[in-house]
C-alpha cells in the first residue's frame, strides 16, 4: 500500500512538473513583436524629455531583445545584486533576460553558449570565456564578455567580429589598495586567504595586488599566504590560531562566513580586515572598525555588458574601443558604514547603480552624441560619491 | 496466528512459487522500463516545453557535442559498475591527460598521434591505480578512489599553476577536424559498438558481471577477479582518454578544472539509467548510454526552456529521486556496495 502510495506520488509530481514547464515554455512568447521593424522607428524614440514616464515609452519603443546572461551564481551576494539590477533593466527596456549559471569548466560554459544559440538569443553578456573555441561556439551571435580574461587571450578574440569585448575591474588595483587599506590601519603582520591560484585569473589578480604592496613596504610582514578553494573562513580560524601577533588580513573574496570567523575568533579589536566585494554582515565590522576596506556595486559590470550589446544590437555602436576591446572599470570603494549604507541605498535598493534615464542616456540609438569614449569615462567615473551625487540630483 | 502450522501439498507450494516467479518478473520489467520511461517523459516533456525548438537541426548537434563525453565515459564505465567498482579519478585524470596532450603539442616536437596515445595512458594508468588500491592494498574502492582523485587534482592544479598559471590553449582552427560532427558520430558508434561487444560477448564483460552479482562465488568458481577487475578499469582509463582528447579539441585548451564534476556527473548518468551501482547480471550497456543521453538532454532541454538555474537544479534533482527510487532494487542491499 505504501509503494503504491510512493509511486502515484512520484507520478504526480512528474505530471505537475510537465505543467511547469509547459508553462515556462510558454512564458514570454509574443514579446518579441516587431523586432525588426523597430530599426526603422528612430524618429519615434529619440529622447524628448526627461520624466520617468517619458523615458519608459521611449524605451518600450524599441526593438525587442532576448539576451543570454551568465554569471557563476545569481545567489551570491554579487550575483543576487547583479540579478536585481538586471530586473529593473527588464522592467524599463524592452529587453527579456535569460539566466544562466555557468561552473568553473570550459566544456560547461561552451555547453550553455551553443544552447543559448540554439535558443535564438539576440545576444549572450557575462561569460567567462577562457579560450576561443567560447566565441566560436557563439557562431554570429554577439557577445560581451565579463571578468579578465588576461592579455593573451583578449589579444587573440579581439579580431573576432561577434566578440564585442571584455568589461572587468582592475582587481590587482583592489588587492593593492587593500593592502594600503590594511597598512594605514597600522597593520604590520598581515595573513592572505585567497583562492588556489589558477582558478581565476582576475581573482589571482587581487593577491598579486595586495602581495606587491606587503613587498614594497619593508616594514610590513606576511605571516601566512594561505591558497583553499573557498575555505576562507577556515583560513582566518587558522590564522588566529597560529599567528597571535597577526593584526591584519586580506581576504580575496568576502562572505558571511569570513565575518563570522572574525567575529568567533575573537579578532574583533585587535584585527583589522580587507575584502574584495561584500558580505551582509560586513556593516557591523565596519562600525566596530575591524573592516577596513571593502568594495561593492558590481552589478555595474554586467550593466556595463548590457549597454555594450545593446547598443551594438539597436545601431550596431561600438562601445568598447581599442585593440584590446577592453573597458577597465574603477571600482567602487567602501571604507566607512556611510560608504556601506549609500551603497546599501543606491546599488542593492531599488534603483541599481545606473538609473535607466541613464542607461538611455548612454545609448548611441537614443543619444547620438553618445560615444565610446563618453562610454568609457562613465566607466572610469564610478566611485560611491559620483553614486551618491547622481542620486542627490 | 493460532500458532498451528499450515499444510501444503507440494503441488500446491509448486503453484505459490510459479506465482511468485511471475511476480518477480513483472517487478523486473516494470523496473526494467522505468529508466526509458523517464527517458521519454525527458524527451516529451522538453519537446513539448521548448516548443519543438529541442530537436531543432542546430540543437541535434549540440546534444550530440554536449553528451559525447559523457556517453564515451558511461561506456567504459559499465564495465566498472558492473562488477561493483566506481572511479572518482576519471575527472581529475581526464584533466591530466588534457594537460599532457597540449604541453605535447605545442612542444611541437612530437607528432599528434604519439601525443594523443600518451594522454590516452596517463587516465588508464589512474584507473588501474585504483584497481590496485582496492585488489592487493585491500582499500575499499571508494576511498581508494577518492584519495588518489585528491592526488591527481592537485598535480593537474601544480603543473597548470607552474606552467600556464591555469590556463593553456591550443589554435581551435588547427584541430577543427577533430572537433567535428561527422567525426564525433564515427568514434562514439565505435565506441559503442566496441563497448557493447567487449560488455556481452567476452569475458571481460561477462566475468564483471559474475563478479558483481558475488565476489566469492565468482573466485570460487575459478573466475581470476583480479584480472577482470583490472581490465574493467583499463577499458574505462581508454574511454576517458578518448573522452579527454574530443574534450580538449572542443575546449581548445585546458585549464586547472578541465574535467571536474565528470566523476559526480557518471554516478548521476549510472544511477538515471538504472544501470545497477552494486553491479551484477542486471547490468546492461545500454542503460548506461540511456543515463548519459538522459541526463544530457535534461541539462540542455531545461536550459532551452530559460528556466531559473535554481528550478533547474531543482527538476534535475527531483527527476533524479524520482527515478532511482522508482528503478533501485532495494532487496538486494545497499545502493553502493
Amino acid at each position: 500500500m505504501k509503494k503504491q502510495l510512493k509511486k502515484w506520488t512520484a507520478l504526480l509530481l512528474c505530471v505537475a512538473m510537465v505543467f511547469v514547464m509547459a508553462g515556462c515554455g510558454n512564458a514570454g512568447d509574443g514579446k518579441d513583436d516587431g523586432k525588426k521593424d523597430g530599426q526603422k522607428q528612430e524618429d519615434e524614440t529619440k529622447l524628448t524629455d526627461t520624466t520617468a514616464a517619458d523615458v519608459d515609452e521611449t524605451l518600450a519603443k524599441a526593438p525587442h531583445f532576448n539576451i543570454t546572461v551568465m554569471l557563476g551564481s545569481f545567489t551570491d551576494s554579487q550575483g543576487v545584486e547583479t540579478k536585481k539590477a538586471l530586473e529593473y533593466i527588464e522592467e524599463h527596456f524592452n529587453v527579456t533576460f535569460n539566466y544562466v549559471e555557468t561552473s568553473n569548466t570550459t566544456e560547461n560554459t561552451i555547453a550553455a553558449i551553443e544552447t543559448a544559440v540554439a535558443s535564438d538569443t539576440d545576444g549572450i553578456i557575462g561569460a567567462c570565456v577562457k579560450t576561443a573555441a567560447c566565441v566560436q561556439a557563439a557562431g554570429d551571435v554577439p557577445m560581451v564578455n565579463q571578468p579578465d580574461i588576461g592579455e593573451a587571450m583578449t589579444k587573440e578574440l579581439a579580431g573576432k567580429e561577434n566578440y564585442l569585448g571584455s568589461v572587468c575591474e582592475d582587481d590587482y588595483a583592489q588587492g593593492y589598495a587593500a593592502g594600503k587599506a590594511l597598512y594605514e590601519a597600522g597593520c604590520r603582520k598581515v595573513c592572505i586567504a585567497r583562492m588556489t591560484v589558477g582558478i581565476s585569473e582576475s581573482i589571482d589578480n587581487r593577491g598579486l595586488g595586495f602581495l606587491d604592496f606587503v613587498a614594497e613596504h619593508d616594514d610590513m610582514e606576511l605571516l601566512a599566504d594561505n591558497q583553499s578553494r573557498g575555505q576562507y573562513a577556515d583560513a582566518v580560524a587558522t590564522f588566529a590560531s597560529a599567528f597571535p601577533e597577526m593584526d591584519g588580513i586580506f581576504c580575496v573574496i568576502a562572505n558571511d562566513g569570513v565575518s563570522q570567523a572574525m567575529v568567533t575568533e575573537g579578532l574583533v579589536g585587535s584585527v583589522k580586515l580587507a575584502t574584495v566585494g561584500y558580505a551582509s554582515s560586513d556593516k557591523q565590522l565596519l562600525e566596530n572598525g575591524t573592516l577596513v576596506y571593502c568594495t561593492g556595486g558590481k552589478a555595474a559590470i554586467t550593466m556595463t555588458c548590457f549597454l555594450a550589446l545593446y547598443n551594438h544590437l539597436l545601431d550596431e555602436s561600438g562601445m568598447i574601443d581599442g585593440e584590446t576591446k577592453l573597458i577597465t572599470r574603477n571600482s567602487m570603494e567602501i571604507k566607512s558604514v556611510e560608504d556601506f549604507e549609500a551603497m546599501e541605498k543606491y546599488v542593492v535598493g531599488d534603483v541599481p547603480p545606473y538609473n535607466a534615464e541613464e542607461m538611455m542616456n548612454m545609448v548611441h540609438y537614443f543619444n547620438e552624441e553618445f560615444t565610446a569614449g563618453d562610454f568609457a569615462e562613465i566607466c572610469n567615473n564610478y566611485t560611491i560619491d559620483d553614486l551618491m551625487s547622481r542620486r542627490s540630483k | 496466528m493460532d500458532g498451528k502450522q499450515v499444510s501444503r501439498t507440494s503441488e500446491e507450494n509448486v503453484q505459490i512459487q510459479k506465482q511468485l516467479d511471475k511476480k518477480a518478473r513483472q517487478k523486473e520489467r516494470i523496473m526494467n522500463l522505468i529508466p526509458y520511461a523517464g527517458f521519454v517523459f525527458v524527451v516529451v516533456a522538453l519537446t513539448i516545453a521548448t516548443g519543438g525548438n529541442l530537436f531543432s537541426a542546430n540543437n541535434l548537434a549540440n546534444i550530440l557535442n554536449q553528451s559525447f563525453v559523457m556517453i564515451i565515459v558511461a561506456v567504459g564505465a559499465s564495465f566498472v559498475y558492473a562488477h561493483g567498482g566506481m572511479d572518482f579519478t576519471v575527472g581529475a585524470s581526464m584533466g591530466l591527460a588534457e594537460f599532457v596532450i597540449v604541453t605535447m603539442i605545442l612542444s611541437d616536437k612530437v607528432p599528434l598521434a604519439a601525443a594523443l596515445l600518451t594522454g590516452v595512458l596517463v587516465p588508464v594508468a589512474s584507473s588501474v591505480g585504483v584497481a590496485c588500491c582496492a585488489l592487493y592494498l585491500k582499500i575499499p574502492v571508494f576511498v581508494g578512489s577518492l584519495g588518489l582523485r585528491m592526488v591527481l587534482m592537485g598535480v593537474l592544479n601544480m603543473v597548470m599553476t607552474n606552467s600556464a598559471n591555469g590556463q593553456l590553449n591550443i589554435s581551435y582552427n588547427d584541430y577543427r577536424f577533430i572537433d567535428n560532427v561527422a567525426v564525433k558520430l564515427l568514434v562514439l558508434v565505435a565506441v559503442i559498438v566496441a563497448g557493447y561487444y567487449l560488455f556481452e560477448y567476452t569475458g571481460i564483460g561477462k566475468k564483471a558481471k559474475i563478479i558483481g552479482g558475488n565476489r566469492t562465488v565468482a573466485r570460487e568458481s575459478g573466475v581470476n577477479v583480479s584480472k577482470y577487475v583490472i581490465w574493467g578499469y583499463v577499458f574505462l582509463g581508454v574511454c576517458v582518454g578518448i573522452a579527454g582528447i574530443f574534450s580538449l579539441f572542443r575546449a581548445a585548451g585546458v585549464s586547472n578544472t578541465s574535467g571536474s564534476g565528470t566523476e559526480f556527473n557518471l554516478m548521476t548518468c549510472i544511477a538515471l539509467g538504472g544501470f545497477p551501482l552494486k553491479g551484477g547480471q542486471r547490468s546492461r550497456i545500454i542503460n548506461a548510454i540511456l543515463g548519459a543521453m538522459t541526463v544530457c538532454i535534461l541539462s540542455n532541454g531545461l536550459l532551452l526552456c530559460n528556466l531559473d538555474a535554481n528550478i533547474i537544479n531543482g527538476i534535475k534533482g527531483l527527476l533524479f529521486i524520482v527515478i532511482v527510487g522508482l528503478s533501485y532494487d532495494r532487496s538486494s542491499g545497499k545502493l553502493v556496495s
